[in-house]
């Protein structure tokens, strides 16, 4: 177990939609230099509780959350569910990658800029330095700078979802959680993906919920298995380092 | 099986005769309308014997050419479009993105109610209006072309809040998560990403709008429009415009040049229609293509 | 900062919401009032009563009323079919270039104002209609209840349409895969899957024709009277409102007016009623 103090903690979290209790009493810390791997079943929660860490889960009407989650910055704590910090910059701080590549129809200097320059406020020529800085981040710079103009559209699955990874870490995140990252790529894009959040995890928090094992045991510091909406196992890099274990594991909470 | 083959031979011949009928009288009515409105079509049509620089820029009246009645359409539409383009933007917008579920059910019931509501009601409407001002605070009250404009203006806001609210919400549900997880605020998530996204929707439907504002004569006909007001100064002035002068042909036209002058108005009616239709298609068609590439 | 920003934008928006439905409620509000009176006098009977004459004092609007139904379900009636055969020829050629064609036809004529309908109806329609029956003068119930099925069409086709590619794809496979000929797909599978679509479509376009002022006003005749035959002028709710507040008269006609006013309104509210109810029903249906 890591001794760092922890980025991310969430304490007895439980989510319900209209009357279906989806979260119960999820204890769950992030901690700096880690990448942690959500699995479970499909249904099970892992992309619920996701959301309700930057309470995107606030976009459906009927979802109702009780509990707390608490984002541990360098200057301050914020409490993410009461708290005076407005809900879009709690948001900023805590960066979030869906499965399907979701670009912009614009071009894809537009993709990274226009958040940054809405989010932080950002103008003239910083905008470029931390495009480029953010391309260079997913290692995407190479690929694109030739064509920073043209629309987003034209790049391939992998790239789109690198630049969706690039416009999340333009605006400074404290966290990362990314829903399924690989889920819509081909192998090799999905290779290239995995390799990036072993780079990533150095500087940032990574959440990462996951429907492959394997890429589980390629990536993940640490495994928290979710069944039905409780926590059910948690495994860290001792367990994680005999596959044999960690499929016998498996079998059994799956 | 003969019964077969002749069933199916009958109704084919009937779907082609259908069809062949339809695009027969079309042909006709446009080709008819061609004919005899393009050698109608010139300088003295629209001004008369003035000068076409002084009536452009209003040094001299036109009293028998049909320009009065083109800048009073003008003037309608605009004037129309200011009042329906915003408030029906707004409104579009609450419904699809701040209004809570109940509100939004009642909310478009209204609108459904107003958008089937026939344009002669809505003529009578805004003639109700004046009713009321006469007997309350404005006893000299008269139809004119503001009240012209309100009544337009209400006629295409349904068209307006139904295409800004049907568009917002066709934004697909992973594209509309960009906004929140960036840390937008709910207007700046509008503002930025769906807006823009939804553009050429709410564009076609103001178009849209914008026709039905051209060709309706029913709304005007009740509400201040004249066949002889010349260009009208103030809001509050009676005016002409292109769709009640071809009406006023067709009902008691007394020369050659006064139909003439009918059907080069309808013509030119026909041609500012079928430029919005045509604008109308190629964005839709550019609007299709794009969200193809996005699924 | 952004958050006060953020109220007042919210703000801003619900108050031009609001003055939009304010607006809506304002048009119903002024129309009852001005047709309240008449429930509570005894005026009512004479207006609905079958004669109209204002010189005479007689003010029955019930002839007006008969016009607009017989106008409206004969324009009706008449498109009907047309659009059947339309939709069956679109259908039948789907993707070639001739559905293409008619579909861009369908689609122009919607964008083609309801007064040039009427004014070239006035120089090719009514002359021959003149000529062929040799009675009357050509501006009858014939005359605008073929031009308004022409002003309708449009709806009814494009409506329908949507229907039947919204059904299409699966039932389409499945019909091909029996054996069937195009024609046949459209007749027995088709058109009864689409059927609460097609009463939609139909009742669109009836409300269109019940609602339209002017095709009536230019080529009904305008008599109020009852109609003997398709070749008699008669009068709608809709041209009556126009042509009484086109002259200025006394105050029992501008009564009438109200009255026709509320009625259009109470018959296309309903009918739009009957659409909303068909339409949510199909919608539960389908999930």
């Amino acid at each position: 177990m890591n001794s760092l103090s922890s980025v991310l903690e969430v304490t007895n979290l439980s989510v319900w939609f209209s009357e279906r209790q989806v979260l119960s009493d999820i204890h769950l810390s992030l901690f700096p230099g880690e990448l942690t791997v959500l699995i479970g079943h499909s249904g099970s929660g892992k992309s619920t509780l996701l959301q309700s860490i930057n309470r995107l889960n606030e976009i459906f009407p009927v979802c109702r959350t009780q509990g707390e989650v608490q984002l541990c910055t360098e200057r301050k704590k914020i409490r993410v569910y009461q708290s005076d910090v407005p809900l879009s910059e709690i948001r900023r701080r805590i960066g979030m990658v869906f499965q399907t590549p979701a670009v912009l129809p614009f071009s894809i200097f537009r993709n990274v800029a226009m958040p940054v320059r809405i989010t932080l406020g950002y103008r003239g020529n910083v905008i470029n330095e931390r495009v480029e800085w953010a391309l260079r981040q997913v290692s995407l710079w190479d690929e694109v700078k030739d064509r920073l103009h043209k629309n987003a559209s034209t790049l391939s699955g992998g790239q789109q979802q690198r630049l969706c990874l690039a416009r999340t870490l333009a605006l400074e995140p404290d966290v990362l959680l990314l829903d399924e990252p690989t889920a819509s790529l081909d192998f090799k894009s999905a290779r290239k993906i995995e390799a990036l959040l072993g780079e990533l995890k150095t500087r940032y928090a990574i959440l990462v919920v996951s429907h492959s094992l394997g890429q589980t045991l390629r990536v993940a510091d640490r495994v928290c298995v979710i069944r039905d909406g409780r926590m059910v196992r948690e495994m860290g890099k001792q367990e994680l380092r005999n596959p044999a274990e960690f499929y016998r594991v498996i079998e059994t909470y799956f | 099986m003969p019964v077969r083959r002749i069933s199916n031979r009958v109704l084919s011949g009937f779907a082609w005769i259908a069809s062949a009928g339809l695009c027969l009288t079309m042909l006709t009515l446009i080709g008819f309308l061609m004919k005899r409105g393009m050698t109608a079509l010139n300088a003295k049509l629209f001004f008369d014997n003035v000068p076409w620089t002084a009536a452009v820029l209003g040094r001299q009246p036109v009293f028998d050419g049909i320009w009065p009645a083109v800048v009073g359409s003008f003037y309608l539409i605009v004037l129309a479009s200011l009042i329906a383009v915003p408030l029906g933007m707004a409104t579009g917008i609450t419904l699809s993105e701040y209004a809570s579920p109940n509100i939004r059910r009642w909310i478009s019931l209204a609108v459904d109610i107003l958008a089937g509501t026939p344009s002669i009601i809505m003529g009578l409407f805004g003639f109700t209006i004046i009713l009321l001002l006469r007997k309350t605070l404005l006893p000299q009250a008269r139809t004119c072309l503001l009240l012209s404009a309100v009544c337009i203006a209400l006629l295409i806001l349904p068209y307006i809040i139904r295409v800004t609210q049907n568009s917002l919400e066709a934004v697909l549900p992973h594209i509309r998560l960009i906004g929140p997880s960036c840390g937008f605020t709910q207007w700046q998530t509008i503002c930025y990403l769906l807006l823009p996204l939804s553009s050429r929707g709410i564009l076609s439907g103001v178009i849209l709008g914008i026709g039905r504002a051209a060709e309706d004569t029913a709304v005007i006909m009740l509400t201040g429009v004249v066949a002889q007001a010349g260009i009208p100064q103030r809001l509050w002035d009676k005016f002409e415009a292109i769709p009640f002068h071809i009406y006023c042909v067709a009902a008691e036209y007394q020369s050659v040049r006064q139909l003439d002058a009918g059907f080069g108005s309808a013509l030119i009616l026909l041609a500012i229609t079928g430029i919005l239709f045509l604008a109308v298609t190629f964005l839709q068609r550019v609007v299709v293509t794009r969200y193809e590439i996005l699924s | 900062m952004t958050l006060r920003r953020e109220w007042w934008i919210q703000k801003g928006l619900l108050a031009a919401t609001l003055t939009s439905v304010a607006a809506i409620f304002l048009l119903l509000f002024l129309l009852l009032y001005f047709s309240f009176p008449l429930l509570f006098s005894g005026d009512l009977k004479q207006l609905f009563s079958w004669r109209w004459n204002p010189f005479e004092g007689h003010y029955g609007i019930l002839p007006m009323m008969l016009g607009t139904l017989l106008l409206s379900i004969l324009s009706t009636v008449m498109a009907f079919p047309a659009a059947l055969g339309i939709c069956a020829f679109i259908y039948t050629h789907r993707n070639s270039c001739l559905s293409r064609l008619l579909l861009l036809v369908v689609h122009v004529m919607t964008s083609i104002p309801t007064v040039i309908y009427g004014f070239v109806s006035v120089f090719i329609l009514v002359p021959p209609m003149r000529r062929i029956f040799a009675a009357g003068a050509g501006f009858c119930l014939l005359t605008a209840a073929l031009t308004l099925g022409l002003l309708i069409l449009p709806t009814i086709v494009l409506v329908f349409h949507a229907y039947l590619t919204q059904a299409g794809g699966s039932l389409r496979a499945v019909s091909e895969s029996l054996g069937l000929t195009p024609m046949e797909q459209f007749c027995f599978v088709m058109l009864p899957s689409a059927s609460r679509g097609l009463v939609s479509a139909l009742i669109l376009g009836f409300c269109r024709a019940v609602g339209d002022a002017m095709i009536p006003l230019m080529l009904a005749g305008n008599a109020a009277q009852i109609p003997a035959s398709f070749l008699d002028s008669i009068r709608t709710l809709s041209a009556h409102v126009a042509l009484v507040l086109a002259t200025d008269s006394q105050s029992m006609a501008y009564q009438s007016v109200f009255a026709s006013g509320l009625l259009l309104f109470v018959m296309i509210a309903m009918v739009t009623a009957l659409a909303h109810h068909l339409n949510r029903n199909m919608l539960s249906r389908c999930r």
